[in-house]
């Protein structure tokens, strides 16, 4: 199954052999001038059953691509996109298959990345890996990405939503997602989810809830965006949506100068069900957010890679009437075991001793309650602190850490 | 009817369907599945890509092509480490994103779902995880479910075991999954102590004197021959199934944990790629008969369906990546299947 990538380079880089580019025909291929960037045409047929479902998904036989074979030192990377005469061509078929993405999709394209070392072989096996004075046993293993890569529009902002499936074969599932950041959006831009029950009758991001949340002017970013569906081999054209995720919220958004952010504070919108309209889709939403405190040494927003203190939180809101309850839950995590004067030290930036011992410090902090809309009562409430232990009375036990906890159901 | 148990490690909403937790494009040529998700449905729904898994031996009768009617995953991810409390995060992504893949797989004879309604919530079972337990609507009703002590009212700890009590529709009779996750292996003197303790523990919990047909499933982290000597006591985690008239019968020292990568240096398959005989299935067979339990050994029965009129044995490269990819990206475990007839009413 060789092509002109695998018979020029993987005497070299053996690795090739284990990668998507070993299984590839090329129609096609014309190298520039330079030797390293090509146009050419990939087979569909000819290359061993990968390319099957998209080809069938796009309606192409052959799809036009350009590309790059670099070597950089002892690595080379291999960069195929599909070529930009075949763009509208992808953007019709994938907003004809996915209709949600009607008159959204701004770009679309096959994304090939390979990369590999000299004499790597990338086959699984035990290697050892050195970093620093440490080394470890690892398997041997390249990057090897072959991806359908879609941009969408959303949102009144005209923000640009890049989002990412690996590349179906043999059918199954088309899973797009992304991470964004400064995507501004507003929570009712994303009814367009909801396909054909995304009307004006149907408020399925619950803007008017959220309003002491959402002043006049403000807008959420669009954080997160997941969808998957199930690609039938025998009609690849045809893909049912099974789930859609949405994360919207602020980041970085500062609590206490430089030093205690919200990052972030975000809404997620679960949706199943949403194109069958035998079916009322389910929503189930709720608001997440993470605030950061970070190490005094590191203020600001560059802290908060690694901040000294995390508490993360999320809220559960009602969707009646089969869910009644609204639900707050939260959780301080202190793997570091960072102790309670530190916590202050970077609360406060002067220098302050309160008289704690040192030693003192939270390992845990949890907090769990639910109310009944119904009732209007709390129903359950649920907190537990761990901390350590050899300090104060304590101190003459030999005690690795004391937890309280308090627990109420009614 | 067919049961399956597996160990997912850690599985949260980011790890069923990311790129970077699929498997990589040479391997997904195989037609095994891509995403953990599409890994999953393969599996659970007999898939024919997977008609290879039973055994060779006629008289096991045991099934290949037909959808399983209970899954039941262990390490399901959820916030919160309060027993008891509503499970939440990863959880509540994973399972309607499986229970939906798993609909769209399968035909009208089955209609999969979860429980997890205000009053009948999905409880956690211990600091960050739950047992999700799917199941086919078609052939059962939900009765209730909740997460167990033992005979003394205490929880089993770290993660205390998830029991759900479903009325099988053909025949009126109760069936009961106890879904569980043993703590792991310690350090010597007593590495064995843990798992072998919990084991023990849960054989007091009252829940098995019930007189159903009872399936006890998951992660033990020990298996039958596990032992620990304390005080010149000799302690073993299941000596009392006879008593409670539990049974096991996948052979003793079965492998089910997977290994970080294939090392064929150092023993023959499939000791080469597991390590661990730690997952099992104890039950009690009421009404239910012909109880038969397997390892399903999706690497080493792994084969090259990309022809599927055509499979080919995979090459030692594909094997020693499937374990590698396997391991990094989809778990250290293997799942276990049982299946048994329900005779006619």
């Amino acid at each position: 199954m060789a092509n002109w990538i695998i018979n020029e380079y993987a005497g070299d880089y053996p690795g090739l052999n284990n990668s998507i580019l070993y299984f590839l025909a090329f129609s096609s291929h014309e190298l520039d001038g330079d030797g390293i960037n090509f146009t050419g045409s990939l087979d569909v047929t000819g290359s061993n059953g990968v390319l099957t479902t998209l080809g069938a998904m796009v309606g192409l036989n052959d799809i036009a691509v350009s590309g790059s074979v670099n070597i950089d030192s002892t690595t080379l990377t291999v960069n195929i996109r599909s070529a930009d005469s075949e763009d509208s061509i992808f953007i019709r078929a994938f907003e004809a298959i996915i209709q949600l993405f009607d008159s959204k999709i701004t770009a679309a394209k096959l994304a090939i990345n390979t990369i590999v070392e000299a004499g790597q072989a990338g086959d699984g096996q035990p290697i050892t890996v050195t970093n620093g004075d440490d080394s470890e046993t690892e398997p041997d293993l390249i990057t090897d990405e072959f991806d359908i890569q879609m941009s969408l529009s959303i949102g009144t902002s005209g923000g640009q939503a890049d989002i990412v499936s690996q590349v179906p074969i043999h059918g199954g599932m088309l899973n797009l997602t992304g991470d964004f950041t400064d995507l501004d959006i507003g929570l009712d831009d994303l009814n367009f989810l909801m396909g054909a029950l995304g009307d004006e009758d149907h408020a399925w991001f619950p803007n008017d809830q959220l309003e002491a949340y959402t002043p006049n002017t403000a807008q959420f970013c669009l954080l997160n965006l997941s969808l998957s569906g199930f690609v039938n081999a025998a009609d690849p054209t045809n893909i049912d949506i099974s789930t859609i995720s949405v994360t919207v919220g602020l980041t970085q958004l500062v609590l206490l100068s430089d030093r205690l952010y919200m990052d972030p504070l975000g809404v997620v919108i679960t949706l199943t069900d949403t194109t069958d309209n035998a079916i009322t889709p389910t929503v189930v939403w709720g608001l997440v957010g993470s605030a950061k405190l970070c190490n005094y040494n590191t203020p600001g927003v560059d802290g908060l890679d690694s901040p000294d203190f995390e508490f993360d939180f999320s809220m559960d809101f009602p969707n009646l009437p089969d869910f009644p309850t609204f639900a707050f839950s939260g959780n301080l995590e202190n793997p570091s075991g960072n102790s309670v004067n530190l916590m202050l030290k970077d609360l406060i930036p002067e220098d302050i001793d309160i008289g704690l011992d040192e030693k003192l410090t939270v390992n845990s902090f949890e907090i769990d309650t639910e109310a009944d809309m119904d009732t209007g009562t709390i129903s359950s409430f649920y907190t537990s602190i761990d901390m350590s232990a050899g300090f104060g009375l304590l101190v003459n036990f030999d005690l690795e850490s004391v937890s309280i906890s308090v627990d109420y159901s009614a | 009817m067919k049961i399956i148990c597996w160990n997912l490690r850690n599985l949260g909403g980011g790890k069923l369907a990311r790129p970077k937790n699929s498997l990589s494009p040479s391997l997904a040529a195989l037609n095994l599945g891509c995403t953990l998700l599409e890994y999953i449905v393969k599996v659970v729904t007999g898939d024919p890509v997977w008609s290879n898994m039973t055994d060779n031996d006629p008289d096991t009768s045991l099934t290949s092509n037909v959808p399983a009617d209970i899954f039941v995953i262990i390490e399901l991810k959820s916030g919160g480490k309060a027993k008891g409390r509503r499970a939440n995060g990863g959880s509540m992504v994973v399972l309607p994103a499986v229970v939906n893949a798993l609909n769209a797989a399968t035909d009208n004879n089955y209609d999969y779902a979860f429980m997890n309604t205000d009053e009948n919530p999905l409880p956690i079972t211990g600091y960050n995880e739950c047992v999700g337990v799917i199941y086919n609507q078609q052939r059962l009703t939900y009765n209730y479910s909740k997460i167990i002590r033992d005979g003394m009212g205490n929880y089993l700890n770290p993660k205390t075991p998830y029991y759900i009590r479903f009325t099988v529709n053909a025949t009126q009779e109760y069936l009961t999954i106890i879904g569980l996750h043993a703590p792991p292996v310690g350090k010597n003197p007593y590495p064995n102590k843990r798992p072998v303790d919990y084991g023990i523990q849960l054989g007091t919990c009252r829940e098995l004197t019930l007189n159903d047909d009872t399936f006890i499933m998951g992660d033990f982290n020990c298996d039958q021959t596990s032992t620990y000597t304390c005080n010149n006591e000799n302690r073993s985690p299941f000596d009392w199934i006879d008593d409670e008239y539990f049974e096991i019968n996948l052979p003793e020292q079965t492998l089910t944990s997977v290994k970080t990568m294939l090392n064929n240096n150092i023993q023959p398959p499939p000791a080469n790629y597991l390590s661990q005989p730690f997952d099992n299935i104890i039950f009690k067979a009421v009404s239910v008969e012909n109880v038969r339990t397997q390892v399903l050994d999706t690497i080493g029965k792994a084969r090259n369906m990309s022809d599927p009129n055509n499979p080919t044995d995979l090459t030692v490269t594909q094997q020693s990546l499937m374990v590698a990819q396997y391991f990094k990206k989809f778990s250290d475990h293997l799942p276990v299947q049982i299946e048994f007839d329900i005779p006619a009413v």
